[in-house]
């Protein structure tokens, strides 16, 4: 089986109180069907509010979605109990935004590491140490002897953020979802961490889902890239394909807003879509991109929702232009 | 006659750990109407610089000197009551960074536009208040906008407010210190637009502070690059884009992921060096490939390779 992951038609709501009508709907993801295959890396794309973080934590049932299914390995997890979560939490990992509030700053980094072994009940002190001493050797932070004993303050945001993978690594899950690990890293470290992570796939096949705002990052790193928009995918595609032949408005206009550096780039205005993202308390009907696109159809986007079908081989787009 | 010249301006903190010279021997020129971009990594110096252009310093200054000539006026002889008084925000006005999440709950933001107008002597209300929407409208935002609080708009209107405040008072130069980084790349590009605008329209000059290289392109006429307290290059746009001539502008822009290109992006192994102990000689010099003998033992000074382009480095004049 080719698949390691699978949603099925996922959709998460949060309730949240509101002035005047007890309790508004907050629509996250909003009827999300998608596929991780083994060792490949799959990039969720979008802006905040998009709803990819969310996508995330249902993906490795942190939440459980209010509708739809989450498979893993072939087996449905939506409902599963906690000695099933348990044994799946062995082979799900995830490494997340902020390498200064994610990592305890009390524990030193040998603790942090060990902890995920105890709670699996792997290895005796002496095996839990060798791998200890080998995940931070993957990681680069090396000599191991010599960074174990620190703790997180007197380590870089870059090195902090290598404990974060390390401490994701070592139980060698099969699938980690990866929420901007490198949006609080330094621009001149950013490539660094993402190349490990792309290495460490090399060697140990492990799937990724990279979740990211960045396209730019999203098209080095990534097999396919899913673009998100207030809750659904909106075009996904083998990654090089989206960058090249984008078929969504949204899509065309996030590529078009990545700046490069280019000294004509002063002399000439972006092409951007207007306004912003509505809320998602207040998703538009038809088409949710529809108040925005420059290609709006009158009559149809703004009633009927547009599903994603297939435009071209493996390439998958949300519009009324392609039904 | 350069708007801004700027010459061997320093700024040290002290701080526990010893004096960190946040901004030191900083050199630079702007002409009117020009764009400059100040591009370097965090801790770089980039918005001390702002704040020692400003004059709104922390307590713990160690040490703070140079000279700052802005329209042909000597700002290091005004009294700190003389700059207050005509320079600040009259004459250069900034943003802060992350200043949008600092605009007041409980005021519509209309009238905080308005505020810096009806402190100045003789403006009425509605001179001001009809000022403000000449802004709100220079800024493509509606005109509704007056009369709401800051938590009905989004990120990027009231990052457009924070602009309006910023130049409410017409000042010829206005400091914006990341002003898009805690937007969405959509919203960034329509502020990017909506700057370009007000620069061709206004005739107004921008010192655009960025970590990215590349969204500095998109506005700036100059570029200058910070690293560890210092500009390491500065220079118009196309030479330090198209011929960066020190090593570490040259690795930055290898760094930058291209969307349209199979160049892959670099990294810069290594991290910025400690501000409180910083090594000898060049300080990029742990960290860079070209790296000589004289390197690690004295500081590079600066080298014009032409008139319009300036770089501190030895490997343009003191190799051995």
């Amino acid at each position: 089986m080719n698949h390691l992951l699978m949603l099925e038609g996922v959709k998460m709501y949060f309730q949240v109180r509101s002035r005047f009508f007890g309790s508004l709907a907050v629509k996250a993801v909003d009827g999300v069907s998608l596929e991780v295959k083994r060792a490949e890396t799959l990039a969720v794309v979008g802006e905040s509010g998009s709803g990819k973080s969310t996508l995330g934590r249902v993906s490795l049932r942190l939440i459980r979605p209010s509708a739809g299914r989450v498979i893993f390995d072939g087996e449905d997890i939506t409902a599963a109990n906690d000695a099933e979560l348990k044994r799946f939490r062995k082979r799900a990992q995830g490494i997340f935004q902020d390498p200064f509030s994610s990592i305890d700053p009390f524990m030193n980094i040998y603790q942090i590491l060990e902890e995920p072994l105890f709670i699996h009940g792997l290895g005796n002190s002496r095996e839990r140490r060798r791998l200890i001493y080998e995940a931070l050797e993957e990681v680069k932070l090396t000599p191991p002897q010599e960074f174990a004993p620190k703790y997180p303050d007197r380590l870089s945001g870059g090195q902090r953020q290598r404990v974060g993978i390390a401490r994701a690594l070592i139980l060698r899950p099969d699938y980690v979802v990866a929420d901007e690990p490198v949006s609080m890293i330094d621009a001149s470290s950013r490539a660094e961490i993402l190349y490990l992570l792309r290495e460490l796939q090399d060697r140990h096949g492990m799937s990724f889902l990279y979740i990211t705002h960045d396209i730019a990052t999203a098209r080095h790193f990534s097999h396919r890239i899913a673009v998100m928009y207030l809750g659904r995918i909106v075009e996904t595609a083998p990654t090089k394909e989206l960058i090249e032949k984008p078929r969504h408005p949204y899509t065309m206009a996030l590529i078009e807003a990545v700046p490069s550096p280019d000294p004509a780039n002063r002399f000439r205005e972006r092409r951007v879509i207007p306004g912003e993202p509505a809320s998602p308390t207040r998703v538009p009907p038809g088409c949710r991109l529809h108040p925005r696109c420059p290609l709006f159809i009158r009559g149809k986007c703004d009633v009927i929702e547009p599903p994603l079908i297939e435009v071209m081989e493996s390439h998958y787009a949300a519009c009324h232009l392609y039904c | 006659m350069a708007l801004l010249r700027v010459s061997d301006l320093r700024l040290y903190y002290a701080t526990v750990g010893g004096v960190l010279p946040a901004v030191d021997e900083v050199s630079l020129i702007m002409e009117g109407g020009e764009a400059l971009g100040v591009v370097g990594e965090s801790g770089a110096g980039k918005s001390s610089l702002a704040l020692a252009l400003m004059r709104t310093l922390p307590r713990n200054i160690a040490l703070y000197d140079g000279i700052i000539e802005f329209e042909g006026v000597d700002c290091s002889k005004l009294s700190d009551e003389e700059f207050r008084k005509r320079i600040r925000w009259q004459r250069i006005a900034m943003v802060f960074q992350g200043a949008m999440d600092s605009l007041n709950p409980v005021m519509r933001v209309g009238h905080q536009v308005a505020e810096p107008l009806l402190l100045q002597p003789g403006v009425s209300r509605e001179q001001a208040y009809a000022a403000v929407q000449r802004q709100l409208e220079l800024l493509l935002l509606p005109p509704e906008v007056f009369q709401r609080y800051p938590h009905e708009l989004s990120g990027g209107m009231r990052q457009r407010i924070m602009i309006a405040m910023a130049l409410i008072l017409s000042p010829k130069l206005v400091i914006l210190d990341e002003p898009t980084s805690a937007l969405d790349v959509i919203i960034q590009a329509q502020i990017m637009n909506v700057l370009k605008r007000l620069k061709g329209e206004l005739g107004l000059s921008i010192l655009f502070i960025t970590h990215d290289l590349a969204l500095a392109s998109d506005l700036c006429d100059a570029i200058a690059v910070m690293y560890a307290g210092e500009i390491i290059e500065q220079g118009g746009v196309e030479e330090v884009l198209t011929e960066p001539g020190h090593p570490y502008t040259q690795k930055l822009l290898a760094t930058v992921p291209r969307l349209k290109s199979e160049a892959i992006p670099e990294f810069i192994p290594g991290a910025p060096p400690d501000m409180t102990h910083l090594p000898q000689g060049c300080r990029f010099h742990p960290r860079c490939p070209h790296a000589f003998e004289r390197c690690r033992r004295e500081r590079p000074l600066p080298f014009r390779p032409n008139p319009r382009h300036q770089v501190r480095c030895w490997l343009w004049r003191g190799r051995p």
